[in-house]
């Protein structure tokens, strides 16, 4: 028993429960590198995400193409990303970065709501985040748009992946911000309506997806209000609809693969006592 | 060269109607030279969820006994069997961990609740990151030939026989231009009654 | 992992870390001492290589109500090292009970500027006033060595302006002379320097606190340069219009 314990201590501490990021393989690594071996390629979200705040709340939207390299690695995958019941977050950057930061956002804020009792704050988004991406000085990928409304007010925020943050009325991220942002320093008007905005962040990732060949497929829209959240998505644009072809049968018939082997597992469960 | 096409294979997973499949080719390779022609890519982790190991052997094998670890210690600590998306997140979550200093492998997992039958299809990149469409995946070295062709062969509600043929299909069309992926290939269709598993007919050279 | 100052800014492809140019402030920055209080200016540019990131940042940062730093270098460093000193100095004036001078406030950010000094890329200027020794300037440039100045410029843009503050400042300057003098030496700044841009933020820390303007290049008010005439380059036998 005690051999067993000094082994959990030990080798297993870190599976049993993982705390935190492993090196264990750093060195490998780097020594690959310097031999010439090409890193694996990560997915990123090679991204349009434009925010816009307006009267009374705030519209978020995002495109939903992701890539590795040149290849599209997902055609629909959510870059809207939830943090609380009123706070969401766009992510351009590193995917598994994105996914990862955003979810410790929304499980910290979470336990910080049922500990007070009250509603998180965009504010507090934004601290927690900065100071996690501070910390891992830029090596954790991720760039954010984290908006919200608290009971102060309609927040965006745009937060960088070496820990910069600023506060911001309209706001574009990610490899077509730049086609996006012209469209926001042309037509951004403080105090428009909720229609005026969503249709003013479409427009704008309509510029970042035909602009950007990393952005494209469909895009998604949130919009927050002190009332409600609502989500709208996919919606395909039509410049980013497939050409059907007028004719097209790859149906194979049964049978048309020769089979070599074969070998069937068959479950024959009548009751199962599983608790589920 | 990159460590990733170093020892060679591709794993492809298709989602039907209340079923899926997930096919591998056989070869092990050490670059151009093929070392085995029986290394399966795919393995099992309950009766309806398996899942695929793409990229460096060793550290598949590695990373598979990490998983298998996980896995069993979460069905010993919740007695219950394991659903394909709590694998996923398991799994994303071991990858990420080693965010700086990834193992060499892009895992891919295909299954069944074991309640619902609901099918489940989804790939890793190397550090974790979770792609789930509602088609196919597909990863290792002939991934950029099979989403090509998969995206021809793939369609909507597909029953047990004709997503077998579509996988199959699929996987010897892109062994036909990938080198480093190839002597035969496997075919498990997971349905709610059955797997079947078929070892298909390809080229061998 | 043995990175350590410039090394850690390369790309590590073996990572995925592909660093963006980092957002830095290539700024105008200006402070100056008068009677009873100190005057601040700032211009408004983050740039992250050619691309402007953001047209009206705040470089001023409010620490206490009579306590400013203006930031330049990495944005990240330099709020991160406001964060963490605004908690310390709050947190010291609530155990003592009374305001932090604004002379221990920079030797706060000394030791941190100074401490870190391998690994941070951050100039700072505190401005403040106390009722000990009323307006104060502290420049702490890259390395964290602390001088008391009268008048002071950072940035990228100071180089700029440097001459004319010289000339301008002498003793006992009214407030309304000192921001005239400090919101054209911001003007100066923005007209030549590149890296500095987008509208003039004046800052007033006297007893009464801290009052902060904002004037905008298309609203009256914002510092303008007249340029002597150019010479035309037009052949000599084109007609001069």
């Amino acid at each position: 028993m005690a051999a067993v314990d000094s082994f959990q201590n030990g080798v297993l501490q870190c599976e049993i429960e993982p705390n935190g990021f492993d090196f264990s393989n750093c060195t490998r690594n780097c020594a690959l590198a310097r031999m010439g071996a090409a890193p694996p390629r990560l997915n990123s979200t090679g991204t349009t995400i434009v925010a816009v705040t307006y009267k009374d709340g705030v519209v978020m939207g995002a495109d939903s193409r992701a890539t590795a390299g040149n290849i599209i690695a997902d055609k629909h995958c959510e870059k809207v990303h939830y943090i609380t019941d009123s706070i969401y977050a766009c992510g351009a950057g590193t995917a598994a970065d994105l996914d990862q930061v955003t979810k410790m956002l929304s499980s910290s804020l979470r336990l910080l709501e049922l500990n007070t009792g009250r509603k998180a704050r965009v504010i507090t988004a934004l601290r927690i985040a900065k100071q996690h991406l501070f910390n891992y000085m830029g090596y954790i990928g991720a760039y954010l748009l984290i908006g919200g409304v608290d009971p102060t007010g309609p927040y965006l925020y745009d937060v960088s992946a070496n820990g910069v943050t600023m506060a911001r009325p309209f706001a574009a991220q990610g490899s077509g911000s730049y086609a996006a942002i012209t469209v926001l320093e042309k037509d951004f008007k403080i105090g428009m309506t909720e229609e005026e905005a969503s249709n003013l962040v479409q427009v704008a990732l309509h510029a970042g997806m035909h602009g950007d060949n990393a952005s494209g497929n469909s895009l998604n829209l949130v919009v927050i209000t002190p009332e409600k959240t609502i989500f709208r998505g996919p919606i395909v644009p039509d410049f980013c609809n497939k050409p059907e072809p007028i004719e097209s049968d790859y149906k194979f018939k049964t049978g048309s693969t020769t089979v070599l082997k074969k070998k069937e597992i068959k479950f024959d469960i009548v009751e199962s006592m599983d608790m589920h | 060269m990159s460590i990733m096409s170093y020892t060679g294979g591709t794993v492809l997973a298709m989602a039907g109607d209340d079923c899926v499949c997930i096919a591998s080719d056989l070869r092990l390779g050490e670059q151009m030279n093929t070392v085995a022609v029986d290394q399966k890519k795919v393995h099992k982790m309950s009766d309806k969820v398996y899942v695929g190991l793409c990229g460096f052997h060793s550290d598949a094998k590695t990373v598979l006994d990490k998983i298998m670890f996980r896995k069993n210690l979460y069905e010993l600590r919740e007695n219950r069997s394991i659903k394909p998306k709590v694998l996923a997140t398991i799994i994303s979550n071991l990858a990420y961990q080693h965010r700086f200093g990834s193992f060499f492998t892009e895992p891919l997992v295909a299954g069944l609740d074991p309640v619902s039958h609901k099918p489940y299809i989804c790939a890793m990149d190397t550090i974790g990151n979770i792609c789930t469409p509602e088609d196919f995946v597909a990863i290792g070295t002939g991934a950029e030939y099979l989403l090509g062709v998969s995206e021809s062969f793939w369609r909507k509600g597909m029953n047990s026989e004709e997503l077998f043929e579509a996988t199959a299909q699929s996987m010897l069309s892109a062994l036909e231009r990938d080198a480093a992926s190839g002597w035969g290939a496997v075919v498990y269709t997971i349905t709610k009654n059955n797997v079947n598993i078929r070892t298909i007919k390809a080229r061998m050279d | 992992m043995d990175m350590m100052g410039e090394d850690m800014r390369k790309a590590i492809p073996a990572l995925g870390f592909y660093p963006q140019q980092e957002i830095s402030t290539g700024t105008t920055l200006i402070a100056m001492e008068y009677d009873g209080g100190v005057v601040i200016g700032t211009d408004s540019r983050t740039s992250a290589g050619s691309f402007i990131s953001s047209r009206t940042t705040n470089k001023i940062t409010p620490i206490t109500d009579n306590l400013s730093v203006l930031r330049s270098g990495s944005a990240a460093d330099t709020q991160a090292i406001a964060d963490i000193v605004k908690y310390y100095i709050e947190t010291y004036s609530l155990l003592e009970n009374e305001p932090v001078t604004v002379y221990r406030s920079s030797q706060i950010f000394r030791q941190f500027l100074y401490q870190y000094r391998d690994s941070l890329s951050a100039s700072v200027i505190i401005a403040g006033w106390d009722s000990k020794l009323g307006g104060q300037l502290y420049a702490i440039p890259i390395g964290g060595f602390t001088t008391r100045q009268r008048s002071t410029a950072s940035g990228s843009g100071s180089t700029y302006v440097l001459g004319y503050l010289d000339k301008a400042w002498r003793p006992n300057l009214t407030k309304d002379e000192c921001i005239e003098i400090v919101k054209t030496a911001v003007g100066l700044a923005v007209f030549r320097d590149g890296s500095s841009g987008g509208v003039c933020r004046i800052g007033v820390i006297n007893e009464q606190g801290t009052t902060l303007t904002l004037y905008r290049p298309d609203k009256p008010g914002f510092p303008t340069v007249t340029l002597p005439e150019a010479h035309n380059t037009y052949a000599t036998h084109v007609k001069n219009q």
